[in-house]
């Protein structure tokens, strides 16, 4: 599918791009499926040019860009990103784990994340009162943020507009004026409003029908995220083993050499629900887990839980010698340091667990799953 | 039942895979059968297991409708009678909870879409009970119902998800052991069929109903009518056809398959092995017919299954080995002797069993020859080989020569075939230092000739304390073993890394482990083993000492030779890393009741084991 853009998106990249020092902290926001992964994408390649690096915060847990999902994520981006619908699987800077498809499960660890993030993009690179310091580099950012603007929605993105303070705000409207955000600074009460002067720059969704109506493109969310799985996990293998189905790779899966654990050296914690510690193991089998290390907790973090380093499969568990058996991308070095495993609700594609002549016993078959009368 | 329905079911075993949150139906099953029950440990249980799969994020909705609603119930007193006044909560706590239950039910089985439809004529539709649907508009809209009346909406609630949910999905658990049961059975019918044909000169295609079922032995006649009731539309040679489905039935529940192949034909019957080695005498022993048939189809399956999946016969030797195990454990335990038993079924049993493994491992032989099947014994990075099946021939052999101590000569001779096989010369020379490996016969108790009593006592008198001397090395060994194995982190080496990569690691499931033994995958227990029974495993080991005391028993000859003390430590360490077999050694004192691993007391294990004596 081609993807072209409308002349005001131009535009507005193009005058993003031209603006002078300091670079820019572009905040985008709009209802889901109208476009802001697209147009930051091509913010993205628009900028690289001139800051050869461009940091991307990435908030929507559901469909991310350049990280599997159920993660908050900030990733450096130093190469353009040649297919502005399908982005790959890039090497993040930095991210923690959700554990699950919509930040409502967890509003307040969400937030924490995402500034947590915010806060480290600041330190590391955007030091904006030593712009003299050759080792300073300032680097600009973009964020993406979920189409979740009703409700806690909404609320999550006025507290992050204003903890962030951007230095531009890229609105995307769609012509269903009742599903956009309110114009305006939304964020600040009236008197704020009059101290602060944040430049809104207001778009139209890309793609519109004869009647100049934005269509609403609707994704399979679900094979999104099993592609950014897909591409995660095919990091565990090296590049020249060309793997490029589902199926080689769930081949692959089951036979990569795993890393071993006891179980005594990680703790266990279920992001979401409570799991009986009798119950542990039958939890963690065959899940995806995220792999943390415990003292990296952040300063101010709220939520006590550090960040990522990577996601693991936990491919098998053997109680009796008390050892867990995970595959993970994460480099040997790094792994020494994991002594947290993260549990939370990203199922594991069923297309890993489907081999020929090697099937995992979760997958069952004569499952009953229809029940709504669809007849009427 | 009927042919057709006999037919029918391969069919049911779609093709259709979903995610799901248990590892097998016996588990689900356990669930549907404890959540309803009347004891609320059992319902506890379940609704434990039930929060564990909702943590795996595929839980199918209406196991957690049910479990919500049951879990509000096992706090109300009505359903309660055993809570005390403390743990009550108020009458509209629990009102409140039910109204939401009641609504969540609602709204998860009729679907909100936009339809010219009210809810309840939705509802009726698919038989939810009007009342549910006027509870859930009440509390969404107006006052909260009275508890009296949510309280009875919830058993009407439960009642649909049993027969909607619980009761629909039991009927279509498929039954895979059947479906073998049927194919391995069909396939024996063609065997035969084909036997006669061509030992007779008969050229006709098959033979007719009833002079087949003669010539057979109990095979059912409703195989008879499944053949002729889908004569029409087979035009495909039977034979190959139908070890092309059983093969990929294998591919899909290896265990099953292996497990039914094993009960069809009857081990139990005196004289199986006999006839192990000599193909042609079948026919003559006229006597044993029926077994000595079964005998030679068993074969000649495994034989054309085999070709097709090498790794069958990996599985087959698992199964059978581990069942020796047991029955070997059994023994020690003095539960019953081998040698003196008073079931003869027992003790050909195990022969028939032993033979077993030595035929396989013969044919395992050829397969390597052939190419099928690639034996290494360093662990490669990874590798992704399509049709290869790998073994570690080491841990076979170990497991064969630790089995050997029954004395069993096929059993031996096994392990003689497997050390062929690895063409490792210093393997081979070790293994010749072990005496078992020449055993032939049960040892004659013979009498040595004395020429006085003094001189007899003197010699008797040298031998017990030679005995108590080794006897000694040997505890003082397995204390100094025994203390390492209880210091942490014992398997990750001396250093301090927490994480190592799986020295070496054989192609299987996601969820599962590979056998150490037979590479084949199993999916591990995944009950926690509780501190009380890592304490009771340490005094009552009895197989896992026997199978270490053997090694040291060969160390004084090996140390003489020419190896380093350090390497001899190692072997010993892989011993017993590799020695315990994946089901055995948290199961005891555990009861395998519905699919799950429950702990049971001495007593009741008494009570059961004295039990198990009268029925033998």
């Amino acid at each position: 599918m081609e993807v072209i853009i409308p002349l005001d998106w131009a535009h507005a990249a193009e005058s993003i791009v031209s603006a002078s020092f300091p670079p820019p902290v572009v905040f985008v926001c709009g209802p889901k499926n109208s476009g802001k992964s697209t147009f930051s994408r091509y913010l993205l390649n628009a900028l690289l040019p001139r800051y050869g690096r461009v940091g991307y915060l990435d908030t929507d847990v559901g469909q991310p860009d350049f990280s599997p999902p159920g993660c908050v994520s900030l990733t450096l981006i130093k190469e353009t990103i040649s297919d502005l619908m399908n982005p790959c699987i890039r090497e993040t800077e930095r991210f923690f784990y959700l554990g699950d498809i919509s930040s409502k499960s967890n509003p307040e660890a969400y937030l924490d994340f995402t500034l947590r993030l915010y806060d480290y993009f600041i330190k590391q690179y955007h030091q904006l009162d030593e712009p003299n310091d050759p080792g300073n580099t300032v680097l600009p950012l973009i964020i993406n943020t979920p189409g979740w603007v009703k409700g806690t929605g909404f609320d999550l993105l006025v507290e992050m507009l204003r903890y962030i303070s951007p230095t531009l705000v890229v609105q995307i409207h769609i012509s269903l004026q009742s599903k956009n955000l309110p114009v305006g600074t939304f964020w600040l009460d009236a008197n704020q409003q009059e101290l602060h002067k944040v430049p809104i720059l207001v778009l139209d969704s890309a793609r519109r029908n004869i009647k100049n109506e934005s269509i609403l493109v609707q994704k399979d969310a679900r094979h999104m995220r099993d592609q950014r799985l897909f591409g995660y996990f095919k990091q565990c293998f090296p590049n020249n083993l060309n793997i490029l189905t589902n199926k080689a790779l769930a081949r692959a899966l089951a036979a990569v050499s795993p890393y071993v654990v006891p179980f005594s050296k990680v703790k266990v914690i279920h992001l979401h629900c409570q799991v009986p510690s009798s119950e542990i193991f039958h939890s963690l089998n065959a899940t995806i887990v995220g792999l943390a290390v415990s003292s990296d907790v952040p300063a101010k973090s709220k939520s006590k839980i550090p960040p990522c380093v990577g996601l693991g499969i936990v491919r098998a568990i053997d109680v009796i010698k008390g050892l867990l058996y995970v595959i993970t991308p994460v480099p040997f070095c790094i792994l020494q340091k994991v002594d947290l495993l993260l549990q939370g609700f990203i199922e594991i594609p069923s297309g890993f667990l489907r081999v020929h002549g090697c099937a995992s016993p979760y997958m069952a078959t004569n499952v009953l799953h229809k029940f709504l009368n669809e007849n009427l | 039942m009927s042919a057709m329905e006999l037919m029918g079911r391969e069919d049911e075993l779609s093709s259709d895979y979903k995610l799901v949150p248990w590892s097998s139906w016996d588990q689900w099953n356990f669930v549907r059968e404890s959540i309803f029950s009347s004891s609320p440990n059992a319902v506890t249980m379940a609704l434990q297991r039930i929060s564990t799969w909702r943590s795996r994020g595929c839980l199918p909705i209406p196991i957690h409708v049910t479990a919500s609603i049951v879990k509000i119930q096992q706090k109300d007193f009505f359903f309660r009678s055993d809570l005390t006044d403390g743990m009550l909560e108020s009458d509209e706590m629990i009102s409140m909870l039910y109204s939401m239950a009641i609504i969540r039910f609602v709204n998860c089985f009729v679907g909100h879409k936009k339809t010219k439809f009210s809810i309840a004529e939705l509802a009726d539709a698919i038989g939810i009970p009007r009342v549910l649907v006027d509870i859930r508009h009440e509390s969404s809209h107006r006052d909260l119902p009275s508890l009296q009346r949510v309280r009875h909406a919830s058993v009407k609630a439960l009642d649909w998800l049993k027969f909607n949910y619980w009761e629909a999905q039991k009927n279509r658990i498929p039954d895979v052991r059947k479906v073998i049961r049927s194919k391995l059975l069909e396939m024996t019918f063609y065997l035969k069929t084909k036997n006669v044909a061509t030992s007779s000169g008969v050229k006709q295609r098959r033979l007719s109903g009833p002079d087949m079922l003669r010539a057979g032995n109990k095979l059912s006649s409703r195989m008879t009518t499944m053949l002729q009731s889908s004569k029409s539309n087979r035009s495909q040679k039977p034979l190959p056809r139908i070890t092309k489905i059983i093969a990929r039935l294998y591919s899909s529940y290896p265990s099953e398959v292996v497990s039914v192949l094993l009960e069809l034909f009857h081990l139990q019957t005196p004289g199986f092995s006999d006839n192990i080695d000599v193909e042609n005498s079948i026919e003559s022993d006229a006597g044993n017919q029926g077994s000595a048939n079964s005998l030679h189809d068993l074969k000649t399956i495994i034989t054309r299954l085999s070709s097709k999946k090498p790794r069958l016969l990996l599985s087959l030797l698992r199964k059978i080995l581990e069942t020796i195990e047991i029955r070997f454990a059994k023994n020690l335990s003095g539960e019953c002797d081998i040698h003196l038993s008073q079931i003869p079924s027992e003790v050909d049993y195990l022969t028939n069993l032993c033979s077993l493994v030595r035929w396989l491992i013969m044919n395992l032989k050829s397969l390597k020859g052939a190419g099928f099947i690639q034996f290494d014994n360093e662990a490669e990075a990874f590798s992704i080989h399509k049709n290869k099946v790998q073994v570690s021939l080491h841990k076979l052999i170990r497991k064969c020569l630790t089995l050997s101590l029954i004395g069993n000569q096929h059993l031996c001779d096994s392990v003689l075939l497997l050390v062929e096989m690895t063409e490792d010369s210093s393997v081979k020379e070790r293994l010749k230092k072990l005496p078992l490996l020449n055993y032939k016969a049960p040892p004659a108790v013979q009498i040595p000739s004395y020429s006085n009593t003094e001189s007899m006592l003197l010699k008797e008198e040298d031998a017990i304390c030679q005995a108590t001397e080794k006897l000694a090395i040997l505890k003082s060994k397995i204390k100094a073993r025994s203390q390492r194995e209880v210091a942490p982190g014992v398997d990750v080496s001396d250093t301090d890394t927490t994480w190592t990569v799986a020295k070496s690691w054989i192609s299987c499931p996601i969820g599962m482990l590979p056998c150490s033994f037979s590479s084949t995958p199993v999916l591990p227990v995944l009950d926690q083993v509780d501190i009380d029974t890592k304490a009771g495993l340490e005094k009552d080991n009895n197989l896992s000492f026997h199978a270490s005391d053997y090694r040291q028993l060969d160390y004084p000859s090996e140390m003489s030779v020419d190896e380093s003390p350090n390497k001899k430590l190692k072997t010993s360490q892989e011993v017993q890393c590799t020695y315990f077999p994946e089901s055995t050694r948290a199961l005891e004192g555990r009861l395998l009741i519905n699919g799950v691993w429950t702990k049971a007391s001495e007593e009741e294990l008494s009570i059961i084991q004295s039990q198990m004596t009268i029925f033998a």
